[in-house]
């Protein structure tokens, strides 16, 4: 039976180790058919009129309550220049406040991206980016005794800016990073985790008179595919 | 009959392999790769073992890069007794890199954001019934895998996410991180051709 086994595995590992040889030598193959065709300055498709679609997942770092959310959205982008872009998202974020409350945001923006860097032909794009969203906000406090939720909401605006970067895995497609400020604008809703008794509850106290400029930080990763051209132009 | 059987999967392994191997596979841009099979999970906080019917959908940009769906369907817990959802399906959407050089075997490794839709199981709360509270929740996953092209229109794959999230819910709060392995016959075709 042992012997079997070693039969099996020796086999598998034979063939493998063969089929990696060819394998090996088709992407020789491959190589010298990619080397035939001399990479342009617009490798990697940062030209004008370029339209992108991507998915993202958000992490909010260091609100208001100091909790981390995660967050799941989607954006487009177009080019309008070889140094000026504009990214166009919406994004859902939910944060676990410590087990006595949730807080849900939803964001749907904009944001132009202007790159320092000719970068055109290079895997790392940078860019600092600066916009503006409209935004949900829905804070729940699960309430001492269950199930007496209460909970605030409201509708605001904010800004946003901060820094990121492409990386191009291949012309079509690519994988940023980028790390941003959003301040809102609107009525603030505050919470505050309070102990009575033994017992700890989230009070939430919405701030409708006059404006508040609370924020978190945003860290975004989003994958991104380049559809095409919507114009073209130099 | 051990035997047997020993032998048996030798020589499919050894006939599959070969087979393969002496066909000039390439990857390129234009394929299409779907499949469809069951999953198994394991929650990392709570133990549990879910069971999903899982499909995916790809397309290689080109022999490094895809694009990738996967969408899992929420059959059942595997043990009654420690179920923390009624039921937990999700969808994913994001890229993955293929570390090969093109050729018949595709390792891969890839990112994907997703949504989680889930519903609360009565044993992780104090009530005694289903507490009938669902809930969408953002997921993060990564996965790692490869696939193995069989000549024209078919491949093996191994398939291996970790999908991290947390159900956010006034009865409870449970961590959706999860490890899930699939693996299978998968189908693909060359649109471009």
């Amino acid at each position: 039976m042992k012997k079997l086994l070693l039969l099996t595995l020796a086999i598998i590992i034979t063939v493998s180790h063969d089929s990696l040889s060819q394998d090996v030598h088709e992407s020789n193959l491959m190589i010298t058919r990619c080397a035939t065709k001399p990479a342009t300055a617009k490798t990697f498709s940062q030209v004008p009129g370029m339209f992108e679609l991507g998915v993202r997942s958000t992490a909010s770092l260091f609100g208001d309550a100091g909790n981390h959310g995660l967050g799941s959205g989607g954006q487009f982008r177009i080019r309008f220049h070889q140094q000026m872009g504009s990214e166009w998202f919406a994004d859902y974020i939910v944060t676990d406040i410590e087990g006595v409350g949730k807080r849900e945001d939803a964001h749907i923006g904009w944001s132009v991206m202007f790159y320092p860097f000719k970068s055109a032909n290079k895997r790392f794009s940078p860019y600092l980016l600066a916009g503006h969203c409209f935004d949900y906000t829905k804070v729940t406090s699960y309430g001492v005794p269950f199930p007496a939720n209460i909970n605030s909401e409201r509708w605001s605006s904010a800004i946003q800016m901060g820094i990121g970067t492409h990386y191009n895995l291949n012309r079509w497609s690519d994988v940023s990073l980028s790390v941003q400020y959003m301040t809102h604008l609107g009525n603030d809703i505050h919470t505050e985790i309070v102990e009575e008794n033994g017992l700890r509850y989230l009070t939430l106290n919405d701030h409708s008179h006059g404006a508040s400029l609370e924020g978190h930080v945003l860290a975004m990763l989003s994958f991104n595919v380049k559809i095409g051209r919507l114009w073209k132009g130099k | 009959m051990e035997r047997k059987v020993v032998l048996f999967i030798s020589i499919f392994v050894y006939s599959f392999f070969n087979v393969s191997a002496q066909d000039n596979f390439q990857l390129s841009s234009g394929i299409l790769r779907a499949q469809g099979a069951f999953a198994v999970g394991r929650l990392t906080e709570s133990k549990a073992t879910q069971i999903y019917i899982k499909g995916d959908l790809s397309y290689y940009l080109d022999s490094k890069v895809s694009v990738r769906a996967d969408g899992f369907y929420f059959v059942d817990s595997q043990d009654k007794t420690n179920k923390p959802f009624d039921f937990s399906h999700s969808l994913f959407t994001g890229l993955s890199y293929h570390l090969g050089n093109g050729g018949a075997f595709d390792p891969y490794v890839g990112l994907q954001p997703g949504i989680n839709f889930a519903r609360l199981g009565s044993l992780v709360t104090t009530l005694p019934i289903s507490p009938n509270v669902t809930s969408w929740s953002p997921v993060l996953s990564g996965h790692v895998g490869f696939n193995y092209y069989a000549p024209k229109i078919f491949h093996l794959f191994v398939h291996m996410q970790y999908i991290q999230g947390r159900f956010v819910n006034q009865l409870n709060t449970q961590s959706l991180s999860e490890f899930r392995i699939s693996f299978g016959l998968g189908w693909n075709i060359d649109v471009l051709k």
